[in-house]
């Protein structure tokens, strides 16, 4: 089976286009001190925008799209299929996964436009509130396995939250669906060979899995919503509706950290795939380059905090990451969620005093 | 108690960088016809803390207070107007709307005020809600309107109270005692054994009337409002770091005074969203409509009283202060970036072009409106 590792054209020439521009921009910078002004904070934000948030965006929808591609290609012809496609699949599936956790930090615009049935809840149901739903998604597949029910685009899309999503998969692709629940590479594929209806509900949740990252990506690179315009337009002209973008960035990241510690993410996520650290790595990766930008060669959110006289900011703020970093790197989750307070409490002072930004009384203040 | 004389306050505003000149001439300017103003406690730093004053007719102004103010309670038989602290302050603010003379009180001792108050409806009496520095527990002391020299007093009935109204018989006040016990800088240092509840009390004698708590004991009720029928909306904070388990718990919630508390359900990802934490509640009498705002969520959120239905949820950046406006036609909404956004009441959509920024102020939790 073949791997399938793509970015799409119109996108890899977008994002060559936007480096030039930003080549050409650093190469003035390294010539003129960076000054502290509403234009370098803007440039900062659209770099942070442009080289993290919408990677992000995109990096999910991509590799959504090659697992859907994979689980076509497996499902075709699972007679001649070996264990070897089955460790493909749970591959992509990781991937895919740790892409998410890479843009989940972003939690706002296209992920939660639809305060009912949002994006981010269909993808990731532990997001929510915490809850782990292995159980729900187990019974659901069993049932859709065994069921008469027609698995068309339809039925999946009409599920809630709780039964569908990267949870589903990785059920779907760690496990067996019957009551042994092996991780038995040969009984996962064995019990795809005897049961059709289980490639059905691979392709049904794979498909759906692929339509909530391609509305995510669309919303941010081409119209959100009804406005007419791209959430990045909205977001870089700050012309959300709803607040300043930079407040939105920030405050998102720091209820995301927020999220990861309070609700024991490194214990409950992932756990049939064994990969919640990897995952949380994926995030605070996402979030390192979302504060430091590309090395050298772009003006950083961190570099205008440190230009405004924050070097002790700076400095926190890296070696919180670092601790973080490597905590999950570890696989500690007792000095990771220690880690993770300490980074929350950065992107509630330092990030936001670095850069001049007010999250708010309220936000702040609680009583 | 200490009362400022013209001379004081005019000295104590020249101080505090305000020009008492064009203070007194808005408060004092003659008012062609009664109308509606709104008022919020403002301000970031010492130096700006005070009352907002806000309407269709007239740019902001701010009355100083020198202390960060919380909520606010209208004497119904005249213009005056009492600024309470934010919790743990110990000074009250009264503020004459019609005049620049202002009257400042104090707690009792060892006692902080919670941030809320309320007059009775004949104006003579203000109920105060004070909390113990010493062990937390609540007290309702009863001042006159005059000196706000405390009359009497008696007991909340729980721990950490916060915001106190009055029932529509004007006899039984509803308090909510949010069970928590905090530090100097605002940490609840009773986690293990914090013990929330609704509490209805008899005004005259401080009897407690009825008692009632939800059943999860890391939430703490905080703040309510009352409909004309009686029905309390409470808003609710969840001790999160404090539960063991991971379960969504409602933070919107209706009583009607003799069955348990209902919990206003909604959606499990629009009660995620609120952030375990909800900043304040609004009713509005004409459309029985019960409004609750979420800063962390960013979010104000709506529901029929009496058919217990979500009907609509509103975002808006760090949203906590909420009260009527357009003659209770609207919610009105405001946040700490000065901006104010209103909502049709019935139908929960933005009225089109009524959004007002004041980027120079931040308004902080509770909105009052009052008509002059």
């Amino acid at each position: 089976m073949r791997k399938i590792h793509t970015l799409k054209a119109g996108r890899q020439l977008c994002f060559a286009s936007l480096l030039a521009l930003l080549c050409s921009a650093c190469v003035e910078r390294q010539n003129d001190p960076l000054l502290v002004n509403s234009n370098n904070l803007n440039l900062a934000v659209q770099n942070a925008v442009d080289l993290t948030v919408l990677r992000s965006v995109n990096e999910f929808a991509d590799s959504s799209a090659d697992l859907y591609a994979l689980s076509t290609e497996f499902c075709d012809d699972t007679a001649t299929a070996s264990e070897q496609d089955i460790v493909d699949l749970q591959n992509q599936w990781l991937n895919t996964n740790n892409r998410w956790y890479a843009l989940a930090p972003y939690h706002f615009g296209p992920l939660d436009a639809d305060l009912l049935n949002a994006a981010y809840a269909y993808i990731d149901s532990l997001r929510v509130n915490g809850t782990n739903y292995l159980a729900t998604v187990r019974s659901e597949n069993a049932s859709n396995i065994d069921g008469s029910s027609t698995l068309n685009s339809a039925f999946f899309a009409a599920k809630s939250f709780q039964k569908v999503g990267l949870l589903s998969l990785e059920s779907l692709l760690f496990e067996t669906a019957d009551n042994s629940h092996s991780k038995s590479s040969a009984d996962i594929l064995s019990e795809y060979q005897a049961k059709a209806r289980k490639c059905s509900v691979l392709l049904g949740l794979s498909e759906q899995l692929k339509i909530q990252a391609q509305g995510i990506a669309s919303g941010w690179n081409e119209t959100f919503l009804s406005t007419g315009k791209s959430y990045r337009t909205l977001f870089l002209n700050n012309e959300l509706s709803d607040g300043s973008n930079i407040t939105t960035l920030i405050s998102a990241v720091q209820q995301h950290l927020d999220y990861l510690r309070a609700r024991n993410v490194a214990t409950t996520a992932a756990s049939l795939a064994g990969s919640s650290y990897a995952a949380i790595g994926a995030a605070l990766d996402s979030i390192e380059y979302l504060l430091e930008g590309e090395s050298g060669s772009t003006v950083s959110l961190l570099q205008f905090i440190e230009v405004a006289g924050n070097a002790s900011y700076v400095a926190s703020i890296r070696s919180n990451m670092a601790r973080a970093q490597q905590a999950a790197s570890d696989q500690d989750a007792t000095a990771l969620n220690a880690a993770l307070a300490l980074l929350d409490g950065n992107f509630k002072r330092e990030v936001p005093n670095g850069l001049n930004v007010e999250l708010g009384l309220n936000f702040t203040d609680g009583d | 108690m200490k009362t400022l004389n013209r001379r004081e306050l005019l000295a104590g505003l020249f101080a505090l960088g305000c020009s008492p000149a064009l203070l007194s001439a808005e408060i004092s300017a003659p008012l062609k016809k009664e109308h509606e103003i709104w008022l919020s406690a403002q301000g970031k730093t010492a130096g700006d803390y005070g009352l907002a004053r806000l309407s269709q007719y007239a740019p902001p102004r701010v009355l100083r207070s020198g202390f960060r103010g919380h909520g606010l309670s209208k004497n119904p038989r005249n213009q005056k107007v009492v600024l309470f602290p934010r919790y743990p302050g110990t000074e009250a603010l009264e503020f004459d709307l019609n005049n620049p003379a202002q009257q400042q009180f104090a707690s009792l001792n060892d006692h902080v005020m919670s941030g809320h108050g309320v007059f009775s409806a004949d104006g003579q009496y203000l109920y105060c809600v004070e909390v113990s520095k010493t062990d937390g527990s609540g007290l309702i002391s009863v001042r006159d309107t005059q000196q706000y020299k405390v009359q009497r007093q008696f007991p909340s009935g729980g721990i950490g109270p916060h915001e106190i109204k009055w029932l529509p018989d004007g006899k039984t006040l509803v308090l909510a005692n949010g069970g928590l016990i905090t530090d100097g800088k605002g940490n609840a240092i009773n986690l293990d054994s914090m013990d929330s509840n609704l509490t209805y009390l008899d005004a005259a004698s401080g009897k407690i009337i009825s008692q009632w708590r939800i059943n999860e004991p890391k939430a703490s009720l905080r703040h309510i409002d009352v409909s004309p029928q009686g029905k309390v909306a409470i808003a609710i904070q969840l001790q999160r770091e404090a539960c063991e388990h991971q379960n969504l718990v409602p933070l919107c919630a209706v009583h009607d005074g003799q069955n348990p508390i209902e919990l206003l359900q909604a959606p499990e990802t629009l009660l995620s969203s609120l952030q375990d934490y909800v900043g304040s509640v609004c009713i509005s009498p004409k459309s029985n409509i019960a409004g609750f705002t979420s800063p962390r969520g960013n979010l104000a959120c709506f529901w029929h009283l009496d058919k217990k239905q979500i009907l609509a949820a509103h975002r808006m950046q760090d949203v906590c202060g909420i009260t009527l406006g357009d003659n209770g036609a609207h919610f009105m909404l405001s946040n700490s970036a000065g901006q104010l956004q209103q909502l049709d009441a019935f139908n929960l959509r933005e009225i089109p072009g009524s959004r007002i920024n004041n980027k120079n102020l931040a308004f902080d939790n509770h909105m009052l409106t009052v008509q002059i």
